[in-house]
């Protein structure tokens, strides 16, 4: 009896899984929250979806397999950017790596900040052949296509450009030093990935010349409202960026007289972060919103902001930035622009300490002008120069410190450079910006590399911030790069490399 | 992907008689994991998989010890020369290590990179198994079971993270750090700040690196079955069995490995991240009193 028993569920098991792979053939597996590639772009909605994805991308990658850190733009560019540079100080295990610089093609930082970036670059090929794809079928207009392509054009060229000022030379030493792959089609299916392979590193002349061409078909095209989308000022301030970089001046004086009258330094200098998202100063920043941040191992406010205010303070202004004898005692950037407490002095730019929700700001106004001042007085227009130093100065200043003179500066288009270069330091501290200057000064030979810094996890003090006080005496430096060492780059990441045998061949020198 | 190997089981009963009654089983297993066929490898932060050898092999840097002559840490790079982190003030960065003239540290080499890392271990158990032993004595009864395995290695990144150099949260061992000249030691000087290139981190790191093999006393139970006959006069036939038991599960362990356990994985889901130990939870050891009454 028992044997039919057995039998008898043996043959009931067959029988459900005939009619289990019989339904298959019937069921639409698709879940319903997957919109298949061929409908992706089917109608306006979802193409703004797409497009805003792309600015997800940007926000929040990738980093070690997870969505977190604001890797590439959403806080990591300005965190890597400060390491790198050093006017900021790195006071935990956190951002060790950059900040002595040891990374290795292995270390995580460089690593991910590369594969995040060219994530959003795909991503934004795939979004740049959908548009072409909707406009052709009628589904958006040819202004909303335009303003869309505009977008995604200047997100791919900000992207490369990023990436090539922290692994590429600088175009100021050698133009024709290796670049990085441009990727300009996307890869969305597999057999895409061999034709994708083949684009080599090229030159950073190849770069530039990528990297212009897209901007300026985005200046023409449109774009979003600043500054949390990118419009064709965001194009026009990198163009700005990018020339000063290749150093055609002229070019970055036409720059900043496209945006005049578009946008304006703000009164006092803390209006674009107290009022992130409505100045007349920000010209992009990428948000980030409560429900999407980088997290508390990422965020601007987390990894910069003062502990008593619920930042984590991993980063510090180096008590060398404070002591600058060039940064006014009363200027308002050190009153209203950073906070103290026991252990040291932070920036408070960034203020979210709950929601970590601070945007972060690409390009503002600011920049543009500096990047005009430093062009004029390249060219010798020295009284134009100086009056855009002074506008960015002035603003900081109470009334009875008078504007910078030509004599006071040192009377000369140099001492006017330099006291430009020292005013770049003070209102774009904690921004990220100092890590470009010292790229592209370093390969005019302005500068002789990173120079030295506070030493990592050294300042665990306010009094290291008194100029006058044993602490600040003995603190000494570390952590200098000479431009000549290969440390001065960062390497093309092993993921990269154990994969792409045509970059495995173009990796940096020492790496 | 390729899994060979043979399983043994003996099962005996090595004394039975009225009175006392001892089974014993044991068994092991071989396993050999070959991957055959990949795209590309598949490189994570400590492991690596690629075709030829077994799944997630630890994958990082080759230690080569503490200078004596200065404390810096000394590592292998591809081509097997020799490179130190001067840890001097003012004076820091990878130098020539030359083991005739460990003093010198003139020649300026660039640092660790990719051609430097190299397959640190299989992390996968090569061999395991476990073995039980039930005693009956009596109303008593016993058991007691043993699990082994070994053959594979495991990175102690928790150890590399106690042997910070910030001076806090650290393991004992720091107290090794060199200290003076001539000494030989396996734990650099401190040096505030540069714990980066101190233990080349990043990637797994040889210094690391231990055996995983071990012998576990996994679990020990003793019994005793309350008579029949008491039952039946005590409570008129309302309760048929009754047994007290004391129970301890994870009691000792036999192992060379320095963390807190060679089980521990720290990536459990992800199997081409295996054999890594960074931070992970310990398990538990469990004691347990009970009576099963049977009605």
């Amino acid at each position: 009896m028992k044997r039919t028993k057995f039998n008898s569920i043996g043959l009931s098991l067959l029988v459900a899984t005939g009619l289990t792979i019989g339904a298959c053939d019937v069921t639409d597996q698709t879940p319903v929250t997957l919109v298949p590639e061929e409908e992706a772009f089917a109608d306006p909605a979802r193409v703004l979806g797409n497009v805003l994805g792309v600015y997800d991308a940007a926000q929040r990658g990738f980093f070690l397999g997870a969505i977190q850190r604001g890797y590439p733009f959403g806080a990591a560019s300005i965190q890597q950017g400060d390491m790198r540079a050093g006017d900021m100080y790195n006071d935990q295990l956190f951002y060790e790596i950059t900040y002595i610089g040891a990374h290795t093609p292995a270390t995580a930082n460089n690593a991910e900040f590369w594969s995040s970036i060219y994530r959003l670059i795909n991503r934004a090929n795939v979004v740049l052949a959908g548009l072409d794809q909707a406009l052709e079928n009628g589904v958006i207009t040819q202004e909303a296509f335009n303003g869309f392509r505009g977008e995604m054009l200047t997100i791919r060229a900000h992207a490369h450009f990023e990436l090539l000022l922290h692994v590429s030379r600088p175009y100021s030493s050698n133009p024709q030093a290796m670049g990085i792959p441009y990727r300009d089609f996307a890869v969305n299916v597999v057999n895409l990935v061999d034709e994708a392979i083949q684009v080599d590193r090229g030159t950073v002349a190849g770069v530039y010349e990528r990297v212009l061409e897209d901007l300026n078909e985005a200046e023409q095209l449109g774009g979003g409202p600043a500054p949390l989308r990118v419009s064709p000022a965001a194009a026009i301030a990198l163009k700005s960026r990018v020339f000063l970089h290749k150093e055609e001046w002229a070019s970055v004086i036409e720059e900043y007289e496209k945006l005049q009258g578009q946008f304006s330094l703000t009164p006092t200098p803390e209006v674009p972060f107290t009022s992130p998202r409505q100045n007349t100063e920000s010209i992009f920043s990428y948000n980030n919103t409560p429900e999407s941040n980088p997290g508390v191992n990422g965020a601007l406010a987390a990894m910069y902001g003062n502990p008593q205010l619920g930042g984590r303070g991993l980063v510090k202004i180096s008590p060398f930035s404070w002591n600058w004898d060039f940064w006014h005692p009363e200027d308002s950037r050190r009153s209203e622009l950073t906070t103290q407490d026991a252990a040291g002095i932070y920036t408070a730019k960034y203020t979210g300490y709950i929601d970590r929700d601070d945007p972060a700001p690409m390009f503002r106004y600011a920049e543009v002008v500096l990047n005009a001042a430093e062009a004029h007085a390249r060219l010798g227009n020295l009284n134009e120069a100086l009056e855009l130093l002074n506008s960015v100065r002035d603003r900081a200043l109470p009334a009875s410190v008078p504007s910078y003179t030509l004599a006071a500066v040192g009377g000369d288009a140099m001492g006017l450079l330099d006291h430009i270069w020292k005013e770049r330091r003070i209102e774009f501290l904690a921004e990220g910006i100092r890590w470009y200057d010292i790229h592209r000064l370093s390969g005019r030979g302005d500068l002789d590399g990173i120079p030295p810094k506070a030493p990592s996890r050294a300042v665990t003090s306010i009094a290291f911030y008194d100029p006058n006080s044993e602490e600040f005496q003995n603190l000494g430096t570390d952590h200098a790069l000479p431009f000549t060492s290969d440390s001065f780059l960062w390497p093309i990441p092993l993921q990269e490399v154990a994969n792409n045998p045509v970059l495995a061949a173009q990796q940096n020198p020492g790496f | 992907m390729v899994n060979q190997g043979i399983e043994l089981t003996v099962r005996a009963d090595v004394i039975r008689n009225a009175r006392f009654s001892w089974t014993t089983d044991f068994n092991f297993t071989w396993l050999r994991n070959e991957v055959t066929a990949l795209v590309d490898p598949i490189v994570s932060a400590f492991n690596i998989t690629e075709v030829g050898g077994p799944i997630a092999q630890l994958y990082g840097f080759q230690w080569a010890g503490v200078n004596p002559a200065n404390g810096n840490p000394i590592y292998m790079r591809g081509d097997e020369s020799l490179i130190q982190f001067n840890l001097q003030q003012g004076n820091t960065g990878w130098r020539v290590f030359d083991p005739n003239n460990p003093a010198d540290i003139s020649q300026a080499t660039g640092g660790l990179g990719g051609n430097d890392l190299m397959n640190l271990g299989n992390t996968l158990p090569t061999w395991q198994g476990g073995w039980s032993n039930n005693f009956t004595y009596g109303n008593f009864d016993a058991e007691i079971f043993f699990r082994y395995s070994g053959g594979n290695f495991i990175m102690n990144e928790t150890m590399r993270g106690q042997l910070g150099m910030g001076f806090s949260n650290n393991n004992a061992l720091i107290l090794d750090r060199w200290t003076e000249s001539g000494q030989v030691t396996d734990v650099p000087r401190l040096f505030a700040g540069q714990d980066a290139n101190i233990w080349a981190t990043g990637a797994a790191n040889s210094r690391f690196v231990e055996r995983g093999d071990f012998l576990r006393v996994q679990n020990i139970v003793v019994g005793y079955r309350v008579p029949t006959a008491f039952l039946d006069n005590t409570f008129n036939g309302n309760v048929r069995s009754a047994r007290f038991f004391a129970q301890v599960q994870n009691p000792f362990i036999l192992t060379a490995y320095t963390g807190l356990d060679p089980e521990l994985n720290t990536f459990p889901g992800n199997q081409l991240q295996f054999g890594v130990d960074f931070n992970a939870a310990p398990i538990i050891r469990t004691w347990s009193l009970g009576l099963n009454v049977g009605f």
